[in-house]
């Protein structure tokens, strides 16, 4: 067969852009994880949705242990909590594999992309995970939709320990269910920094949220918390996630004149252009960004300058300037050794694993049932990348297993163009802070009558029982 | 309302319609004379911006040359597309080469986010003042990206009418009669994608002093592009940025009235103007395959 010069020219530049392709995909990708995809004795192999990657050699006939995580990839959570739960299968299978009774298990995490809370891909992603690879724990998630995840894992008896930033997943129906990040018990940074605003002489604040789901639910957590700690809170403002130039959205802020602005759930570069094109406006005030990562921090001043942002207090999800926990550190230097450089996205979201991890070491078996005997009496907390998390009940729901997580977080304030680590929420501020905002103390005081008053982690606590 | 409010909230709409006419005039370009729906046409924006980073903040290249090395990059990567993707789908109809676009532009973006992570990126403005005018601030910054804007669309109009651009005119009215005429519409088809490509390089490199640049830069702006050239009219210059500015205007003040719906009175209107006028303000209809 012969080719002509313009056709084999063509083909040369086709085969050219496809390596151009390759070579990106190839130089952003994980750098030494190994693909076992099906090749385990449990079940069959994954397939088009479920992708599997662990680090160590493993053989056919070896006790597999598998994590599913239910994850859109589209999102920057998504890929860092993959990343995240990759390595820690990686540390567990380099080691020789994790030990949980008398059986070592190989650890192979189970990826799903769900795309971003898309109902559809929610359920068939579920589906493949729970009826076709027979996984049978859920760790972690983001971007699925929990309502329809839970449809199919708990007459599965499969156990779920994800986020869910409504309550469909801490219902007293629910078995197999344990929301172990959530943000019902995380009003603690909010309160925090509300109180520290007032101090200097904020009065009104007015919240800045996309129009999502999480959007939505922020305004009204945020607004709750801000009115608790004593601010008047304006009507929030919503904008539409395609949003590119945020000139009008600052100029109805401006127009509103508040004292603070909080900004919830607006990240990366919204949260830079949004603070820029706020700066435009001539606005001066108090700004709270719900997290603030490093980078985005260094970019922001050096959009906007670093008097612009001076005494910004913000939370933060970077355990690197904070943490002084050995086995911590021990994660932080793997992460930068086995990808390079370090995002601090999926530290947060990535709590579910330390409560599934505790959750097994604790009972030395892979039975749901004891793990979820186990998770749902807690009465602990449990070390994550982000501090301690705790699990609690929700006596408000008539729940009173321990089903829902206060989460660790970290707050800090910016002084000259840089993060100043303040400290860390207690998981008691955030539990206590939390039912005072939502004004549940009676319910939780009946509660605690019975059941007696929750044990915290030993942290430093800002709020006392007789401060609700 | 305010005098000043209102025109504070006119500003804004120029400075948002000078980004939108920036990536649609290369959009409606391809589309009137490739009848080629391109669903890349986005990701050679975030292209543009990334590039314009590349070069300014990492080399630490002057702007200008960041700029000319995004438009050259971007062009290139048109004509790459074209001989790689286009050239092959066309034969088969509308729908095969959207179809390629698409998953042109789905590659692309996830090997953005694979190397580039969900990063931001900034590039130190070229200028960093905010001017005041009778309560009316304008940055300046935006400022050079409206003028930018009207710079590009000035020599698009120059180039329109040499004699590549006369024939691409001539493809976009009628493909038969043109090569009839002696055109070579292989030849016009590779510079179309290279300059409406290069437009949307240069629209990235712009705006990356101004927004930052991210990953998902290309997929946000794309919809309001679309959007664009249904107003303006499939094809037409000049349409483009007359709806460019107009979309950005009522964008502008229906977020002030209606925050998030803002969207949602931009299709209202959009579907109102399509009933009355489906080749929208200045164009002709959008090509229907099979007629």
């Amino acid at each position: 067969m012969r080719l002509g010069k313009r056709r084999l020219g063509t083909l040369v530049l086709g085969v050219l852009f496809l390596a151009l392709i390759a070579g990106l995909v190839a130089c952003g990708g994980e750098k030494s994880t190994e693909s076992t995809t099906g090749t385990t004795q449990s079940s069959g192999g994954a397939g088009a949705t479920g992708t599997s990657a662990a680090g160590g050699s493993g053989s056919a006939d070896e006790p597999v242990l598998r994590v599913g995580a239910l994850l859109s990839l589209d999102s920057i959570q998504g890929v860092e909590m993959k990343k995240w739960l990759q390595l820690f299968a990686k540390l567990y299978n380099d080691a020789g594999g994790w030990k949980i009774g008398e059986t070592t298990y190989r650890v192979e995490p189970m990826f799903y992309d769900v795309g971003m809370w898309d109902a559809t891909k929610s359920r068939s992603a579920v589906e493949k995970a729970v009826l076709q690879d027979k996984v049978k724990y859920l760790v972690c998630n983001w971007g699925d939709i929990p309502a329809e995840t839970l449809s199919v894992t708990e007459p599965n008896k499969v156990l779920w320990l994800g986020l869910d930033f409504v309550d469909d997943s801490v219902k007293p129906t629910l078995n197999y269910a344990v929301r172990a990040q959530g943000l019902f018990f995380a009003q603690g940074l909010f309160y925090y920094i509300c109180q520290d605003y007032i101090k200097q002489g904020a009065k009104s604040v007015l919240v800045v949220c996309p129009d999502t789901q999480q959007g939505h639910v922020g305004a009204q957590l945020v607004g709750a918390t801000a009115t608790t700690a004593g601010m008047q809170v304006l009507d929030p403002i919503f904008f539409s996630a395609d949003t590119a130039d945020f000139s009008p959205i600052a100029t109805k802020i401006a127009s509103q004149k508040p004292d603070a602005v909080f900004f919830s759930y607006v990240a990366g570069a919204s949260l830079i252009n949004a603070i820029g094109a706020l700066k435009d406006t001539g606005w001066k005030g108090f700004i709270l960004p719900g997290e603030l990562d490093g980078e985005t921090l260094n970019n922001l001043v050096a959009k906007v300058g670093k008097e612009y942002v001076e005494g910004m207090e913000t939370g933060s999800y970077d355990p690197r300037p904070v943490e002084k926990d050995p086995q911590t550190l021990n994660y932080i230097d793997a992460y930068q050794q086995q990808y390079g450089d370090w995002h601090s996205e999926g530290c947060f979201w990535i709590g579910p694993w330390f409560i599934f991890e505790d959750a097994i070491n604790a009972t030395q078996s892979t039975d749901v049932d004891t793990l979820v005997a186990y998770l749902t009496s807690s009465k602990k907390g449990v070390r994550t990348l982000t501090g301690y998390s705790q699990l609690f009940a929700r006596p408000d729901l008539q729940n009173y297993k321990t089903v829902d997580s206060a989460p660790g977080h970290y707050i800090g304030v910016v002084r000259d163009g840089k993060f100043e680590y303040l400290e860390t929420i207690a998981c008691k501020d955030q539990y206590l802070s939390s039912i005072k905002v939502y004004g549940l103390k009676d319910v939780y005081q009946k509660y605690w009558d019975e059941y007696g008053y929750p044990e915290f982690p030993d942290q430093p606590a800002r709020l006392d029982f007789s401060d609700l | 309302m305010t005098l000043q409010l209102f025109l504070q909230i006119l500003v804004n709409g120029l400075m948002i319609g000078a980004i939108y006419a920036l990536v649609a005039s290369g959009f409606t370009l391809i589309l009137g004379v490739l009848q080629v729906f391109n669903f890349a046409q986005g990701q050679f924006y975030m292209l543009g911006a990334f590039a314009t980073y590349a070069v300014a903040s990492v080399l630490g290249a002057p702007y200008v040359v960041a700029i000319l090395a995004a438009l050259a990059a971007m062009a290139l990567l048109g004509i790459l597309v074209y001989f790689s993707i286009i050239k092959w789908t066309l034969r088969y109809g509308f729908f095969h080469t959207m179809l390629a676009t698409v998953a042109f532009g789905t590659i692309v973006g996830q090997a953005a986010v694979l190397k580039f992570g969900y990063s931001t990126a900034v590039v130190a403005a070229v200028v960093d003042k905010t001017l005041a005018l009778g309560g009316v601030s304008l940055n300046s910054g935006k400022l050079l990206v409206l003028a930018g804007a009207l710079v590009v669309m000035g020599l698009l109009y120059w180039f329109m009418r040499t004699k590549i651009g006369v024939a691409m005119q001539a493809c976009a009215e009628n493909r038969e009669v043109a090569c009839l005429q002696g055109i070579n519409a292989g030849k016009v088809f590779w510079v179309t994608m290279a300059v409406g490509c290069a437009l949307c390089g240069v629209a990235g490199a712009l705006v990356v002093p101004v927004l930052s640049a991210s990953t998902n830069m290309g997929q946000l702006i794309f919809l309001k592009a679309i959007i664009v050239v249904l107003v303006g009219g499939t094809g037409s210059m000049a349409g483009a940025l007359l709806a460019a500015f107009l979309v950005g205007i009522v964008e502008s003040f229906a977020f002030q009235y209606v925050e998030s719906f803002a969207p949602l009175v931009i299709f209202a209107l959009v579907a109102i103007l399509i009933y009355f006028r489906p080749g929208g303000l200045l164009g002709k209809p959008l090509p229907i395959p099979g007629q």
